[in-house]
């Protein structure tokens, strides 16, 4: 038997219009008793109320982390050298995007992290008390709550406010967020302004595994961002952040090698003011295709001077499945007190394996299956899959899934 | 490099600068009905909150430079 073509969506609209006869007569251009001359036609009225609340998507997220390498900060290995850095981070997260009449959307999202880690589970090896890293050091579960709030204040402007909590065993953080968006130019043009505040306090241990109290943290983000419309295929996306972090910026248990032969703990100034500014390029295919590509610099007063590069194609095949393909660089300058050996004199020191001087490369692909339900929106199913690798040897092997709803 | 940094952040003024008088100075350059491109899920999936959240832990806890996407930049996190 010929199957049937699917109905347009111009044949749905008819449709949806039959079932209801005010909206037939309307679809039909003939006069309507109902509506007297000179009436404002109101939607409401001809297809009836729409419901007050209807939610929008519905997804989850898993994600495994993988990864392999040796840096300096990390007591799992000799004293003088390098230790081991490898990690496995389970993390799921899950998303509920709900819209509330014409003006408000709500969206509630958690992810939980669920981390080994061998460079902090060394610390008992060497040291008598258990735990150095706050419990964090076998196995530690983090969690976060964020609710975002979207109000459309007209027909131009968008305002959305956000809070959140972070919970790991050493430590808590409260989040806040503020975003204006205004289209400009008939929508051709978007332009955004946010705030981030967090506020993070954490246990400080010293390095033999003993707790030295509480300690602080403060980081405010400040970001713009502009797109513009180019062509009916081409919109390009300029955006800046300055971020200034205040208070201890180390995570207190990473240990530097010193000159004596033993190790110290890292230290690090209390301020860090960081910049960041990049341009996209996001472009239509004729073939169903997309390609994106973004340029990103970053600038600290740390002396970190970074560049990343990146492009991702997307390309639909036989309407329902789409695959992608994505490649990454990145070059780093270190910052100003790392060292691999340090004089037990200096004031600041790190030899976090993350602060020095790095290239990095990261390829990766995905597939995404969308299948139309009939009453219940779409459902769409990712996989995807990342390798990430360092010029110091770090490795990461990250594979993600997803599925949800989208009405 | 600083040579290539003074450079590269000029660059990007110079495009921030020019891309703030395109988008205030309202250039309407494509009309509402030839933006069906832009709602095709093809290019909407970069907008996933969830895949860029997992990239970009991937990213800002193995390398020194966050910031400047609209998402706070360290902190939250003792792995940042």
């Amino acid at each position: 038997m010929k199957p049937q073509p699917a109905a347009t969506e111009s044949e749905q609209a008819v449709a949806a219009a039959a079932s209801n006869p005010l909206a037939l007569l309307l679809a039909l251009g003939l006069p309507s008793p109902a509506f007297a001359a000179g009436d404002v036609l109101d939607a409401d009225k001809v297809l009836g109320a729409r419901p007050a609340t209807q939610v929008e998507l519905v997804q989850t997220r898993i994600t495994a982390y993988d990864q392999t390498g040796y840096g300096y900060q990390s007591q799992a290995g000799p004293k003088a050298g390098p230790g081991s850095e490898t990690l496995h981070v389970l993390q799921a997260q899950g998303e509920f995007v709900m819209k509330q009449g014409e003006n408000l959307t709500h969206r509630v999202w958690v992810p939980v992290d669920l981390v080994t880690s061998a460079s902090a589970d060394a610390s008992d090896r060497y040291y008598a008390q258990p735990d150095v890293v706050s419990h964090a050091s076998a196995q530690n579960i983090a969690a976060e709550v964020d609710y975002q709030l979207g109000v459309r204040a007209g027909p131009e402007t968008t305002w959305t406010a956000g809070a959140g909590m972070h919970y790991e065993e050493n430590f808590l953080s409260w989040l806040y967020t503020l975003e204006y968006q205004r289209s400009l130019a008939e929508d051709n043009a978007t332009l955004t302004l946010s705030a981030q505040q967090a506020l993070d306090w954490f246990d400080a241990f010293r390095l033999g595994g003993s707790r030295a109290g509480r300690t602080s943290r403060s980081t405010t983000s400040f970001n713009v961002g502009l797109s513009q419309l180019l062509s009916p295929s081409t919109l390009v996306a300029f955006a800046y952040g300055f971020t200034l972090q205040r208070g201890e910026l180390s995570n207190t248990w990473n240990s530097v090698p010193s000159t004596d032969g033993e190790r110290v703990s890292e230290s690090l100034p209390r301020l860090r003011d960081r910049h960041a500014a990049s341009v996209a390029l996001l472009q239509w295919l004729p073939w169903e295709g997309a390609l994106e590509l973004k340029y990103r610099f970053y600038r600290d007063d740390w002396e970190v001077t970074a560049h990343s590069f990146e492009a991702r194609l997307r390309q639909r095949l036989f309407g329902r499945l789409t695959l992608g393909a994505s490649y990454r660089h990145h070059t780093q300058t270190g910052v100003f007190c790392f060292t691999t050996l340090t004089p037990l004199a200096s004031s600041y020191r790190t030899a976090d394996s993350d602060l020095g001087p790095l290239d990095s490369d990261s390829l990766g692909g995905s597939a995404e299956v969308t299948l139309p339900t009939r009453r219940h929106g779409t459902l769409f199913l990712t996989f995807g899959y990342d390798h990430y690798v360092r010029t110091d040897a770090l490795r990461v092997n990250v594979a993600t899934w997803a599925s949800g709803l989208r009405f | 490099m600083p040579v290539l940094a003074r450079f590269a952040v000029r660059a990007l003024l110079g495009l921030a600068g020019l891309g703030l008088g395109v988008a205030l100075g309202g250039c309407a350059v494509v009309p509402q009905n030839r933006r069906a491109h832009f709602a095709d899920p093809v290019l909407r999936d970069s907008d996933d909150a969830l895949d860029a959240h997992r990239q970009r832990k991937l990213y800002t806890t193995r390398e020194a430079a966050a910031g400047g996407d609209g998402k706070r930049a360290g902190g939250g996190c003792s792995c940042q």
